[in-house]
């Protein structure tokens, strides 16, 4: 059954479409009021605020629409600092609500979910760095996907993890065709700069310096219900992400092994570390063959 | 005339309930800070969760992993804030399909949300904007709660909202409009008795006339929580104990009505959860 009201024409539809520009507008209540009436939002029949709302002794119209407007900004910035702690301690507190005022500009909510708010940002970020150029603003991008990486992890069931004994009692024949199950979530993040420091500085409360502009890798995921994140050599990231896909060990170890820029030897020492490592990160669910 | 229980609206008068929703007793809202506290097997001072719905809508992981783990010992109530139910935008029943399958999977006593719009022209303000107090928004309301109850399977329990202005359309008082609406819709009620004070206060209304006029054969929850005065104004900030007046508020409540499901609100600068028990055990004592 359709919506008896019809867009942009019932009193009621035309009310709240005034309101919602008036309240959001990214340059506060007297930009959203302008605004609305260029925009020829208001309702029919107001000529001045008050024949829309009255205010009272204590309050003016202004004042009254003045806390859904601050509500609005407030609640959002804070909702996307929340959800990216990292990246606004590399920015600062203050130049992040800037930005954030700026990003809910461009990308208003559409979502039932302030879980999506911030699904933009790190490409806004980047974009934004590159106009302004501002390198801050592009390390920011990486620590935001980072951030919302372990989020994603986060979200996902709890999955049981084997031990390294798994791989290592694997017999030798079965290798080629085994392929690593993963636990839910684990993501293999490959980053214009090497944000860790940065993000250990969050953790810590310390300043945080401008992240050196680097190709680096990050596994995000999640163990017990915490979230991690993990830095991951170039040639180990390699090896993972078409494991994660779903390649068989010998392929994704020979594909490797092909390339140029390896040393067959250096990296048959290395793989067995790496198997561990992940292993004892709780990354593998199982080992099927 | 469904349900078993019978309200008191006076020593001597009876009213039936009109949906056969159980009487839960006192909890508080789950929150993130108390997930360690709530699944450690301390003994809880409170019978009953309610859930932000929002909050378990798009996650597998530790929050839905806590919530089946609480629902294993108490009861859950849901209370939502994006079903948008004043809107002029399109009902979204792909997000009251998740709410459905959320209530069904946790066996949720209820499902609620809010006498308000939240956004409209495809963007959410993610705010509780208050109605116009109309007969044009009356009807077009009724008509989104009796599809969103249809969707759901079951009744709605809306919300009375903080509101911090008046519309110049506004024909009838709050508490009338929304007594409409649930009698028109067949909804369910939560009288959110700070949301009582705080409109009240913000419109220079009589709380207690507001609550004389309540149709209390259809509430069946409370919320109480607290809130920031400002003098002029108050704002419903969910940061800080529950104020004198409120509870006074609820003290008439209950003894005229009876009790009520009821839940504690704190939402800002969330304290430990022996400061929310103290909170629920002084609501369990206005109860008797």
């Amino acid at each position: 059954m359709a919506d008896p009201i019809r867009a942009g024409t019932a009193p009621l539809d035309r009310l709240q479409r005034w309101m919602l520009r008036v309240v959001t507008h990214r340059d506060g209540l007297e930009a959203g009021l302008e605004a609305s009436r260029t925009e020829g939002l208001w309702p029919e029949g107001a000529s001045v605020l008050s024949d829309i709302v009255p205010g009272n002794d204590r309050l003016t119209p202004e004042e009254q629409l003045h806390i859904y407007a601050y509500a609005y900004l407030a609640r959002l910035q804070e909702t996307l600092a929340a959800e990216v702690p990292a990246a606004e301690h590399l920015l600062c507190a203050e130049r992040f609500a800037e930005l954030a005022g700026d990003y809910l500009h461009d990308h208003p909510s559409s979502s039932t979910s302030l879980d999506h708010l911030g699904r933009h940002l790190a490409p806004w970020l980047e974009a934004r760095a590159g106009a302004d150029d501002e390198p801050w603003l592009s390390a920011a991008a990486d620590v935001v996907r980072v951030e919302q990486g372990m989020d994603r992890a986060f979200d996902h069931p709890a999955t049981p993890a084997v031990d390294g004994t798994a791989l290592s009692n694997l017999p030798p024949s079965a290798w080629a065709t085994a392929r690593l199950r993963f636990v839910a979530g684990l993501d293999v993040l490959a980053l214009a700069h090497d944000v860790g420091p940065a993000m250990d500085a969050a953790k810590a409360g310390r300043p945080a310096e401008l992240p050196a502009r680097r190709t680096s890798h990050m596994a995000v995921y999640c163990r017990d219900h915490r979230r991690y994140r993990l830095t991951v050599a170039p040639l180990a990231a390699a090896l993972l992400q078409p494991l994660l896909e779903g390649a068989t060990l010998g392929d994704a170890l020979q594909d490797l092994a092909l390339r140029p820029d390896v040393d067959l030897p250096e990296l048959l020492g290395q793989v067995g570390p790496w198997f561990q490592q992940w292993a004892g990160a709780g990354w593998i669910a199982a080992v099927e063959t | 005339m469904q349900g078993q229980g019978r309200l008191r609206l006076q020593p001597q008068v009876t009213l039936p309930r009109r949906h056969a929703l159980p009487e839960l007793g006192v909890g508080v809202g789950l929150r993130m800070r108390h997930f360690g506290h709530v699944t450690s097997g301390a003994e809880l001072g409170v019978d009953l969760f309610e859930i932000l719905t929002e909050n378990f809508l798009f996650t597998e992981g530790r929050p839905m992993a806590i919530l089946e783990q609480v629902r294993r010992d108490h009861q859950i109530v849901m209370h939502g804030v994006s079903m948008n139910l004043g809107s002029t935008d399109p009902l979204d029943t792909d997000h009251l399909r998740r709410v459905k399958a959320l209530a069904d999977r946790i066996e949720a006593a209820w499902v609620g949300d809010h006498v308000c719009w939240t956004g409209v022209a495809g963007r959410n303000g993610h705010d509780l904007y208050p109605v116009p107090y109309t007969e044009e928004a009356l009807a077009h309301m009724v008509e989104r709660v009796k599809r969103a109850q249809g969707v759901l399977g079951r009744p709605l329990v809306l919300e009375n909202p903080s509101t911090y202005l008046t519309f110049a359309t506004d024909g009838m008082p709050e508490v009338e409009w929304i007594a409409r609406l649930a009698e028109a819709s067949d909804c369910a009620l939560l009288l959110d008795v700070n949301n009582v004070y705080v409109t009240c206060r913000n419109h220079s209304l009589d709380p207690i006339a507001y609550l004389e006029q309540v149709p209390w054969e259809r509430v069946v929850q409370h919320h109480l929580a607290g809130h920031t005065d400002h003098g002029t104004h108050c704002i419903d900030t969910h940061d800080g104990p529950v104020c004198d007046d409120v509870w006074a508020l609820y003290r008439w409540v209950v003894e005229r009505v009876g009790p009520i499901t009821t839940i504690v609100e704190w939402d800002g600068d969330v304290p430990s959860f022996d400061v929310l028990e103290a909170e629920v055990a002084r609501a369990k004592a206005l109860r008797g």
